[in-house]
C-alpha cells in the first residue's frame, strides 16, 4: 500500500520538520488549531480514535497547566482581571498561556505520529546517510539493546539460583558488571570479524531498501509549495500590551488555507489509501 | 566539503540563527534553542567518519547500547539511571570525542524507546556536553576519587539545569527567570536523586569498568 508511512523517509522527516517547525514558531492561534486538528486526525487513523482520545486527558491537563500558570509568571498586559499578592493576574497573558500550551500540544500530537512512522529502519537511513558508519552505529546499538537487556536477567536469574542473597541495588549493579564484561568482549570480537570480512574497505556500496520515488518528489514538491505559501503569508497575533487578531487579507487567508491544506495531508493520504483497499477488497 | 561544514556551524550558523531569531520572532527562545542545540551536535557527527574505524565504531556501539540497556534494567529502581555515569566512564577512557557521541546517541536511541519529542535535541546536547567535558577532564578523573565525585554532582546539575531550561522556555515560548527557578525548584527532589545515583553509578562502575577496559586493551592491543 501507499501509505504515508511508505514514504521516503527524507519526504516524512522534511514533513514532520515543517509541521512542528511552523507550530513551535508561530503563535497564531488559528494556525495552531488547523496543526492541532491535522495531528489529531492523522494520530487517530494509525493509532486508532480510541487510544487518541485516552490521551486527551494527558495533553489537556498539560494545555491547562501552561494556559493558567502563565499569568502567575508574567503580568505584561493591560486588562488586568484580578489580584494575587499584589501581582496582576492579565487577560492578556492568560489568552498567551493558551495559545502556547496549544502550540506545544499540537506540536506533541505530531511527536506521536512521527514516534508511530519513524521506525529503527528508518532512523539508520536517515543516520546513513550523514555518515555510512553512523548508520552501522544505530542499527548495531538497536540490535544490542534487546540482547543486553535479555542477558542481563538471564545472569540475574542464574545468580538468585545460586542462592545469592543480596540486596537489591547490589545484585543488579553486579549482574550489570557481568553484562558489561561480556558486551564488551563480545563487541571486540565482532569487530574483527567484521575486519576480517572486509569491513571499510573503499568501493562498498550501502543498501538501502527506500527509493526516492516520483511519488516522494512530487508529494515533496506540493509540501514544499504550501509551506512556503504559509510562510510568506503568515502574519501572527499581537498579545500585549492589548490583544490584536492577525489581519485578514487575500495573502493572509491563502496563506491560511495552505497551511490547512498541509497539515490534512497525512490524513487525506491516509483514508484515501483505505477507501481504495476497501474497494479493491470487495471486487475479489 | 565536511571541513567548511566543522567551521561554519559554530562560528556562522549558529550565531546567525541567534540574531534571526532575537530579530524576528516574538523572542521564541524555544524554538531558537532547539535548532541551536541541534546544530551544535552535527560537527561531532561529522566528523565521525574520519576518526572512527573497525573497533572503536564497535566499541562506541556497545557503551552506547549498555547505557541504553541500563534505562531499562535499572528501571524497577525509579531515577536511578547509569546513562550519564557511563557517558562519563566512556569518555574517560576513550575520549572526548568518543565522548560526545556516546551522550548523544545515547539520548536519540533511548528516546527511541521512551518517544522523542522536542526535548530530544537538548538531550543529546546535554549528555554530549557532559561527555565531552569529561573525556577533557579525563586525566584527574580518573587519578582522585573526590574529582570524580565532584564531576558527578557538577554533571547532575548540569544536566538539570539544562532540561529546567529548556522546560521553562518550552512553556513560555521565552525565557522567564521565575518560571526558570520555579521548574528548578520543583525538580530539585529528582535532581538530588539524579545527582545520588550519579554518584553511586560513578564510584562503582568506574573502577569496575575501568579494569575490564585496560584487560581489553592488553588483550587485545586496542
Amino acid at each position: 500500500m501507499n501509505t504515508f508511512r511508505n514514504l521516503h523517509p527524507l519526504t516524512l522527516l522534511c514533513y514532520f520538520a515543517f509541521m512542528i517547525v511552523f507550530s513551535v514558531f508561530n503563535f497564531n492561534p488559528i494556525y495552531l488549531a488547523l496543526s492541532l486538528f491535522g495531528a489529531v486526525m492523522y494520530a487517530a487513523v494509525i493509532q486508532g480514535a480510541g487510544v487518541v482520545l485516552r490521551s486527551f486527558v494527558g495533553y489537556f491537563a498539560m494545555f491547562l497547566l501552561i494556559a493558567v500558570t502563565n499569568p502567575l509568571f508574567s503580568h505584561n498586559g493591560a486588562t488586568a482581571l484580578f489580584f494575587i499578592n499584589d501581582n496582576r493576574v492579565t487577560l492578556e497573558a492568560l489568552v498567551y498561556g493558551a495559545v502556547l500550551g496549544l502550540a506545544i500540544v499540537a506540536a506533541l500530537y505530531w511527536f506521536r505520529s512521527f514516534n508511530e512512522v519513524f521506525d529503527s529502519e528508518k532512523y539508520r537511513f536517515i543516520f546513513g546517510r550523514i555518515s555510512p558508519g553512523l548508520g552501522l552505529v544505530f542499527s548495531m546499538i538497536l540490535r544490542f539493546v534487546p540482547e543486553l537487556v535479555r542477558s542481563f536477567r538471564d545472569i540475574k536469574s542464574a545468580q538468585r539460583a545460586f542462592g545469592s542473597n543480596q540486596g537489591r541495588v547490589k545484585r543488579y549493579l553486579g549482574s550489570f558488571s557481568a553484562v558489561i564484561t561480556q558486551s564488551l568482549e563480545n563487541g571486540v570480537i565482532t569487530s574483527d570479524s567484521m575486519n576480517a570480512r572486509g569491513f571499510g574497505l573503499k568501493h562498498r556500496g550501502l543498501y538501502s531498501r527506500f527509493r526516492f520515488t516520483l511519488y516522494d518528489g512530487v508529494y515533496l514538491g506540493v509540501a514544499a509549495v504550501l509551506f512556503s505559501i504559509a510562510c510568506i503569508g503568515a502574519r501572527g497575533f499581537e498579545y500585549y500590551p492589548y490583544i490584536k487578531p492577525m489581519e485578514f487579507s487575500a495573502m493572509s487567508i491563502l496563506s491560511v488555507c495552505a497551511f490547512g491544506a498541509l497539515s490534512l495531508i497525512p490524513f487525506i493520504f491516509e483514508v484515501k489509501e483505505g477507501i481504495k483497499w476497501r474497494i479493491s477488497v470487495s471486487r475479489i | 566539503m565536511k571541513k567548511l561544514l566543522k567551521i561554519l556551524i559554530p562560528c556562522l550558523l549558529i550565531p546567525v540563527v541567534i540574531i534571526i531569531g532575537v530579530i524576528t520572532g516574538d523572542k521564541n527562545y524555544a524554538a531558537v534553542s532547539v535548532i541551536v542545540a541541534v546544530l551544535a551536535c552535527v560537527p561531532f557527527f561529522l566528523s565521525f567518519e574520519s576518526t572512527f574505524t573497525g573497533r572503536k565504531i564497535v566499541i562506541l556501539a556497545v557503551m552506547t547500547a549498555l547505557s541504553v540497556a541500563g534505562r531499562f534494567i535499572f528501571a524497577p529502581i525509579p531515577f536511578f539511571k547509569p546513562v550519564t555515569a557511563m557517558v562519563i566512564i566512556a569518555a574517560m577512557y576513550f575520549g572526548a570525542e568518543f565522548g560526545f557521541l556516546t551522550g548523544a546517541l545515547s539520548a536519540v536511541l533511548s528516546n527511541f524507546y521512551f518517544g522523542q519529542g522536542p526535548w530530544t535535541p537538548f538531550q543529546m546536547f546535554a549528555w554530549g556536553f557532559i561527555g565531552f567535558i569529561s573525556g577533557v577532564l579525563a586525566d584527574p578523573l580518573r587519578r582522585s576519587k573526590i574529582a570524580l565525585v565532584l564531576y558527578a554532582i557538577g554533571s547532575g546539575f548540569v544536566y538539570s539545569l539544562i532540561m529546567d531550561t529548556w522546560t521553562s522556555m518550552w512553556a513560555d515560548g521565552s525565557f522567564v527567570l521565575s518560571r526558570f527557578l520555579a521548574a528548578t525548584y520543583v525538580s530539585l527532589p529528582v535532581t538530588a536523586v539524579y545527582i545520588a545515583s550519579n554518584i553511586i553509578f560513578l564510584l562503582v562502575l568506574t573502577p569496575l569498568i575501568g579494569a575490564k577496559i585496560e584487560r581489553l586493551i592488553t588483550k587485545y592491543g586496542l
